[in-house]
């Protein structure tokens, strides 16, 4: 008894080991032995270094599907100095977009957080009497995806979505009538809004939810945020809508040009045009 | 020895037991979560675009302790257009094409999944024939902005040092997932290295038990009405 005693005494011990052994094995080795995953990676340089896998990634994606008014783009592509000079093929007229840029947060679980901003749209439309290098994200090329590893916790766009406004807008101030001249019109000042990204404003509605001022989004169509995509899954921000600006018109004065009354609050609020912005994940 | 085999099972049940409590090392795994199930075994989700997605992934990891962008640009061969944007042929009939250069910035950041940023490059009506860091594909290029979103330091800009990923050299296919890490090496401008890797798709399981992330992202992106020009 004795003796069988010590023998099974000194497996235990003796497997024990070997099952710490193992234990540790497996933690300092990041599980790479047992893993089919883990191939080895090609190092171009001839190195031996690899680099572990991701768990996963979550895709994220912006959709650009929003086009530009059909008044709008006859003004640009109008001969100088009536117009904007723009000079598009029919093809590049198919396929316009306007400039659109808005940052994304992602938030992980365990805290960490990681910020990027996706922009896309055409470069060409834009006046040609403006210096397109003023405004670098004009004529950066575009990020419509980023691929960020598991697990997240969050997707949102952070801040306002920004479109580029690609003219000049014209501000006016009515004059009244006097003894020497009949009421009309006066050009006042450009617009801060001109040939620079503004931010696109979301309707404002009173305590009922009805709409007192109409603005660039509508209450129902602002992007909701996206909370613990599954790991593999693709969030996708879409916009749609028109790129606009007012064309002043009354029956004492009208402008060929992109122009709005300063005193003209509803025209002055949708100085950008109309847009939706659609959030999804698959 | 009926009882040397259950302790033997049993000291087996315990080892496997502290490994995956411990996520095998990996500060990031959760038990049965399914990014630690992929982590540890593969399968569940892609790695890779593979075959499926037609798309070159890249994925930019710092390994340092501080925020680094990475310049990452592709050479892309694409057919050249006419006005009405039907592709041009020359005199044999092949599609005429032109070699552009895109570049996208990554930023990351020195916390464990924000230290990693991907992109992925189309390569269903293109062809990514290079892909590597600095606006023009040389390793004299600032490849790195080290630093940027510290507020009172404005970082800078530091050679990669690396030459471009060639696709008729063999270094990588569409499909695969080329690897950019940034890793702090002491000598180096800014004390940082940049080491680079690729995938294969080839080298991958079978995929996938969950969702196929980049066949649902090609199918989401050909969503997009029309093309930019």
């Amino acid at each position: 008894m004795y003796r069988d005693f010590e023998a099974v005494s000194g497996c235990r011990k003796s497997l024990a080991r070997g099952g710490l052994g193992l234990a540790l094995l497996l933690s300092i080795s990041g599980c790479s032995a047992l893993n089919p995953a883990f191939v080895d990676l090609l190092d171009p340089t001839g190195g031996s270094a690899s680099v572990e896998n991701a768990p996963g990634y979550v895709a994220i994606t912006f959709i650009n599907n929003a086009d530009v008014d059909e008044r709008l783009l006859n003004y640009l592509e109008a001969d100088l100095p009536d117009g904007g000079g723009v000079d598009l093929t029919p093809y590049e007229r198919r396929t316009l977009r306007p400039r659109i840029r808005f940052r994304v947060r992602v938030d992980f679980v365990n805290g960490g957080v990681n910020v990027f901003e996706f922009v896309d749209g055409s470069v060409k439309l834009v006046d040609t009497r403006f210096d397109a290098t003023a405004e670098p994200d004009l004529i950066e090329n575009e990020l419509t995806n980023a691929i960020v590893v598991c697990d997240v916790l969050r997707v949102a766009i952070e801040g306002p979505i920004e479109v580029f406004m690609p003219v000049a807008i014209a501000g006016y101030q009515f004059q009244e009538a006097d003894d020497n001249r009949p009421a009309t019109f006066v050009f006042t000042e450009f617009l801060e809004e001109s040939l620079r990204f503004i931010p696109l404003e979301v309707d404002l509605v009173d305590q009922d939810g009805n709409i007192i001022l109409q603005q660039n989004i509508g209450l129902r169509d602002v992007p909701v945020p996206v909370d613990g995509p599954r790991c593999g899954s693709v969030v996708s921000f879409t916009v749609t809508g028109t790129l606009a600006v007012p064309f002043l018109t009354t029956p004492i004065f009208s402008s060929n040009d992109p122009s709005v009354r300063l005193d003209d609050a509803v025209a002055l609020a949708r100085v950008g045009g109309r847009f939706a912005v659609r959030v999804q994940v698959n | 020895m009926r009882r040397h085999r259950s302790l033997q099972r049993f000291t087996w049940t315990c080892a496997m037991g502290v490994g995956l409590m411990f996520g095998c090392g990996n500060p990031n795994a959760l038990i049965f979560n399914d990014s630690f199930l992929n982590y540890v075994s593969g399968g569940i989700v892609p790695q890779t675009p593979g075959p499926s997605a037609p798309m070159v992934l890249v994925r930019c990891v710092n390994s340092t302790g501080t925020s680094v962008q990475f310049v990452v640009t592709a050479e892309i061969t694409q057919a050249v257009r006419d006005a009405e944007g039907n592709p041009q042929f020359d005199v044999d009939g092949n599609i005429v094409t032109e070699r552009v250069l895109k570049t996208v910035r990554l930023n990351t950041f020195p916390f464990a999944q924000a230290n990693e940023l991907g992109h992925v490059f189309s390569c269903s009506s293109t062809a990514v024939e290079r892909v590597g860091l600095g606006e023009n594909l040389q390793s004299t290029d600032q490849g790195l902005f080290i630093g940027f979103e510290v507020a009172d330091v404005p970082g800078f800009g530091v050679e990669a040092g690396l030459n471009p990923l060639v696709r008729a050299d063999g270094n990588f296919e569409c499909g695969d997932t080329i690897i950019f890490r940034a890793i702090e090496s002491q000598g180096q401008p800014g004390g940082v290295r940049v080491e680079s890797f690729v995938l294969p798709w080839r080298s991958q399981p079978e995929c996938c038990a969950g969702p196929d992330t980049f066949g649902t992202l090609e199918a989401v992106i050909e969503s997009q009405v029309g093309e930019n020009p």
